[in-house]
């Protein structure tokens, strides 16, 4: 289970209808179905985000099916392994694409469809590697921080509208891409991570819950880490 | 419930903020041990009561540790061994120019809002490590980042808290213990609704979210950290601001910076 699903999972099990959106169509249906098979409310729907017609889509089928939208979690990212030489221009414009320009452009729609409901809730989910970025993932960590920067704009713009943004920054989290780490990196990340753990997926979609539930109706333009403190730790 | 079977420690809790926190943890199923130096802390006791939820009063004041040793006793021996502490005391009684400021009310403050913290962390936090869970939350600040006009006192503290926050979330991590920092931004608590109505509504003005801040939704992200579902947030620091912080101009500061030099 990716970050995502975990997200996604909270919030269908707080009560929502959840749109499992990612740009591979057979996943998208694969999770959507799993989750009807769990009892929860859930549609696939395609969106490869670093493309604008696909947003534009996206946008449209919300409006026409559901006639608006209370909540955008923002978590497709591109994560290129590379050193910042062997950063070539066509990866570094494929990369703000998807996570800065996908994001930026979806949020602009959301916001649109929020507005007429009086409000709702956008939330980044960045990185620690925002605050403190890791070699070999520059153009991610770049990318991270402008996230950061993203939502406080729109935090800052959005907020009179009732329109929350909010970032949360994870730690290692317990996916794919960290069961990849070699040991020697794994032992590494628990001496590093003061509570001497990963994090579970289902533990970025407790935050995210929390920002978009009413009990976070204050928070707005916040950067949430959940890191274990692994962030304190290293400076 | 998400707190059942916890028991809570929370200074301040007589109004505001604090009495808010303890009727959300209390709500949440845990009991709640109150501290506070003011007798309408017995009130809040009573409210925690008629949410069926035990509770008792120390009333002690934070900056004295004899006191907080002797408190922090009484309740532990009523109610149990303490799970989650919310450093919430504090005050504001030192609002002058920076020259003009009393040393006495300096370190009044200190005492109160950053000593008071440390005083009742370590008063609770040995048997916390023992028994490998504990958690921890400071009130801060926004004012622990942009500072605040003629309070050098209130903002300094605030960022201290930071830096506790922060060295015990390093330090007691690996025993269980988190610890996690809220900055509300402008609430409306009884002393913000007796500011100068001016000044409190230029910075609702200012604070993207149009309003100011309820008791209640800084006692709810209380009660979200200490909760399981935040047990990998360590060292955090959350703003709480309808996006107040994002200003750099807020409470009166505007007037001030075009008042030309400072007044000595």
């Amino acid at each position: 289970m990716g970050i995502g699903e975990g997200i996604a999972r909270t919030l269908g099990q707080a009560g929502a209808h959840v749109v499992i959106s990612s740009r591979k169509t057979e996943d998208c249906a694969r999770v959507a179905q799993r989750f009807r098979d769990e009892g929860l409310s859930a549609e696939p729907r395609v969106c490869h985000i670093g493309r604008m017609e696909d947003i534009a889509s996206m946008a449209a089928h919300l409006s026409r099916v559901h006639g608006g939208l209370d909540i955008l979690v923002n978590n497709a990212v591109l994560s290129p392994w590379r050193s910042i030489e062997d950063t070539d221009p066509s990866l570094f414009t494929k990369a703000i694409e998807v996570n800065l320009r996908g994001n930026w452009y979806l949020s602009v729609e959301a916001a649109k469809l929020m507005k007429p409901r009086g409000g709702g809730s956008i939330v980044n989910i960045a990185s620690v590697a925002a605050l403190h970025p890791d070699r070999m993932l520059a153009l991610y960590s770049t990318l991270k921080t402008a996230m950061i920067g993203m939502s406080r704009s729109f935090a800052l713009e959005y907020g009179e509208f009732g329109i929350r943004v909010n970032t949360v920054l994870p730690g290692v989290i317990d996916t794919k891409l960290a069961a990849a780490f070699n040991v020697a990196a794994r032992e590494q990340i628990l001496r590093n991570t003061p509570l001497g753990r990963i994090g579970d997926p289902r533990e970025i979609g407790y935050a995210v819950l929390y920002l978009c539930a009413p009990s976070g109706a204050f928070v707005t333009g916040a950067s949430l880490v959940v890191d274990g403190g692994l962030s304190i730790a290293s400076h | 419930m998400s707190l059942e079977g916890r028991i809570a420690l929370v200074s301040g809790a007589a109004r505001g903020i604090g009495r808010a926190i303890a009727l959300a943890l209390a709500s949440d199923g845990a009991d709640v041990g109150l501290i506070d130096i003011d007798a309408g802390v017995e009130e809040t006791a009573a409210a925690v009561r008629g949410l069926n939820r035990r509770s008792c009063v120390a009333r002690a004041d934070v900056s004295r540790v004899e006191e907080i040793a002797a408190g922090v006793a009484a309740v532990v021996a009523e109610l149990g061994s303490i799970d989650l502490l919310v450093n919430n005391a504090g005050i504001v009684n030192n609002i002058a120019p920076f020259v003009k400021m009393k040393q006495a009310a300096w370190e009044r403050e200190i005492g109160v809002n950053l000593t008071g913290a440390f005083n009742l962390a370590r008063a609770v936090i040995g048997p916390m490590a023992e028994r490998g869970f504990g958690r921890i939350v400071n009130i801060s600040s926004v004012a622990a980042r942009g500072g605040l006009f003629n309070q050098a006192g209130y903002s300094a503290t605030k960022a201290g808290l930071l830096g506790l926050t922060h060295t015990i979330a390093l330090e007691y991590a690996r025993f269980g213990v988190t610890c996690n920092a809220v900055l509300p931004g402008l609430i409306g608590t009884e002393n913000v609704l007796a500011m100068p109505a001016e000044i409190r509504n230029q910075a609702v003005a200012q604070t993207p979210a149009r309003r100011l801040g309820k008791p209640e939704e800084i006692a709810r992200l209380v009660a979200f950290l200490c909760g399981d579902d935040a047990g990998f947030i360590n060292g955090a620091e959350i703003d709480i601001s309808g996006g107040g912080h994002l200003n750099t101009l807020v409470l009166g500061s505007r007037k001030e910076l075009s008042g030309g030099p400072p007044r000595t």
